[in-house]
């Protein structure tokens, strides 16, 4: 039981980056593959302010989802003022950066051991220190991450993105400016993914460079594709599949590091067969293009 | 004077570096397609001479032509399996990358799962080093410097002079004109993944001669650098990739002049991200009048 409410945490934080991705890539159209640097920024802050300032999660909170933002608006505003392919570049080259000074940057992260002993945070007077409390807690976060997300697509806010989405040059021949739209988006979406690392942080009690590579964007990038472009509740979807089928592989016994590979492997398969035959994924509005 | 012996690592870095790019560039330059899973062509380049050289015992140059050989297949098999039937399904370049990605991840697991993700050793013998005003100079690296040249004279040669190269660069300006001159694009697109796919497997095979070791993620390292050097030398410009990557090759380097060697890829980046802020047009205008 206190298994299964880790694994549904677990789903609950993943939902929240899926959303992140899916603002992105499918209420914007835009290709971003650094969410987990986001994450990781989230993450880090957050360990990094508890352990040398005994800060409170919501002011660590508060502080990671500004950094992100900044970071955001600073790789945005130029990759996307160009066209095609420079912002996905950009993005991943953020990602890069990033996970580099989470592994090098030692005084300030300890490298690659990681930074340990995060304690479960306090609210109103009681310490989270069960499971069922705190995947309460996140629960909180998920709710309000989709509620919010949600209101902000339907808002007229959203529909201008989804015009910008299907027919740039027409949005902008109504007077929309389409720039300021990506980038308020992209950065919206970086806040979100960073709350996500503040939480992950507190659940798991550590941090370390590895959480936060490449391949954990591309495996957000699959729960939100898997799950379905445009629709929220895709989102959801697909961190629960995408989280409970490896689980499954942990009852066939095998070793740790054939297990990561058939996870990759399955990633990877579920994304092209995605993109050849249902490129909306299971219950998505939206097919990217 | 260190600082010699790092220009000159620089330069043969930059040559391989350029390389790595070329390969990219024709592909993504006349097919527009986002060729993520070039990253694991390079890679599998490397295994395939690992697999020729060390497993079965072959001489070295007959392991790498045969490597060629086997990843120009892997190439076409891509767009054979991949991109064609989704071409065909009128999907859009978001939906390539996508799948691109997906095939990036799947070859990686394949690979891991097969070598381990455990560094191999792939060395061309222990060369004797020459001292030219305190550089140490590698025989290996004479061979990757004289071999990359003799490759690049041979390409510019080749997509000036002949009627191959010609049709493939006119496929890159206006698909549809060529369709019209009566050359058929889906044959180019595969001549394009082949010619791309092989010099990957030459690239990958030089550098890791030069290291000494491979891995499965060394593809991934080659792919970044393609990606800095078409924004360093603006986008769908093969002579401009290849500067960008030999200066990428060169910054890397010099950094460690500076800096500590961890620090490299984060400069390397930085480099892209100033770029991107300041010349986002590359630091050579794109020269479409040249291939």
């Amino acid at each position: 039981m206190d298994y299964l409410l880790y694994m549904v945490t677990i789903m609950g934080i993943w939902v929240m980056l899926a959303i992140s991705m899916n603002l992105v890539l499918g209420y914007a159209g835009l290709f971003s593959l650094c969410q987990a640097a986001f994450f990781g920024v989230g993450a880090y802050t957050s360990a990094i302010m508890y352990l040398n300032f005994g800060t409170n999660l919501f002011v660590s909170a508060i502080l990671g989802a500004f950094i992100s933002a900044l970071i955001g608006v600073i790789i945005a505003i130029p990759s996307l003022r160009l066209k095609g392919d420079y912002f996905f570049i950009a993005t991943l080259a953020l990602q890069i950066i990033v996970f580099n000074l989470f592994l090098n940057w030692e005084p300030l992260t300890k490298g690659p051991l990681g930074i340990y002993g995060v304690l479960r945070p306090n609210i109103f007077g009681t310490r989270l220190n069960t499971n069922i409390s705190y995947f309460v807690f996140t629960l909180f976060f998920v709710v309000l991450c989709y509620s919010l997300s949600s209101r902000v697509c339907n808002a007229s806010f959203g529909m201008t993105l989804k015009a910008i989405r299907e027919d740039e040059i027409a949005a902008e021949a109504v007077g929309k400016h389409i720039l300021k739209f990506k980038v308020l988006i992209f950065v919206f979406s970086a806040i979100w993914a960073s709350l996500a690392g503040t939480l992950y942080v507190y659940f798991i009690g550590a941090v370390d460079p590895f959480a936060f590579e490449l391949h954990e964007s591309i495996f957000i990038l699959s729960i939100a594709i898997v799950g379905g472009m445009g629709n929220l509740r895709g989102s959801v979807l697909g961190a629960i599949v995408l989280i409970a089928i490896p689980e499954l592989l942990k009852f066939a016994a095998m070793p740790e590091s054939i297990a990561h590979q058939l996870r990759n492997l399955i990633y990877g398969v579920c994304l092209i067969l995605f993109m050849m035959f249902r490129p909306q994924g299971l219950i998505g509005e939206y097919r990217i293009d | 004077m260190a600082i010699l012996q790092l220009i000159f690592n620089g330069i043969v870095t930059g040559t391989i570096f350029s390389l790595y790019a070329i390969s990219f560039s024709i592909i993504y330059g006349t097919t527009k397609i986002f060729h993520f899973a070039h990253g694991m062509v390079f890679t599998c380049g490397a295994y395939f001479t690992y697999v020729f050289h060390v497993l079965v015992g072959m001489n070295i140059v007959p392991s790498i032509l045969l490597s060629m050989v086997f990843t120009s297949t892997l190439g076409m098999a891509i767009n054979f399996i991949i991109y064609e039937p989704l071409q065909r399904r009128k999907a859009g370049p978001l939906v390539l990358l996508v799948a691109s990605l997906g095939t990036y991840i799947s070859l990686q697991a394949i690979i891991s799962l097969i070598f381990t993700s455990n560094v191999r050793v792939l060395s061309g013998g222990v060369g004797s080093a020459v001292r030219v005003m305190s550089v140490s100079i590698t025989e290996i690296q004479l061979i990757i410097i004289g071999t990359i040249i003799g490759i690049n004279s041979f390409l510019v040669l080749f997509f000036l002079k002949t009627e191959a190269g010609l049709s493939i660069r006119a496929l890159g300006e206006d698909s549809e004109l060529a369709e019209v001159f009566g050359m058929s694009p889906r044959k180019i697109k595969y001549i394009i993944f082949a010619i791309g796919s092989g010099l990957a497997s030459v690239a990958a095979t030089l550098n890791a001669l030069d290291i000494g070791t491979i891995d499965p993620n060394i593809g991934l390292e080659a792919l970044l650098v393609c990606f800095v050097a078409i924004v360093v030398g603006g986008m769908e410009n093969i002579p401009g990739a290849a500067a960008g990557g030999f200066i990428v090759g060169m910054i890397s380097h010099l950094s460690i002049w500076q800096v500590e060697a961890r620090w490299q890829q984060v400069i390397v980046y930085s480099v892209l991200i100033a770029v991107l802020l300041f010349k986002p047009e590359g630091l050579f205008k794109s020269g479409k009048e040249r291939i």
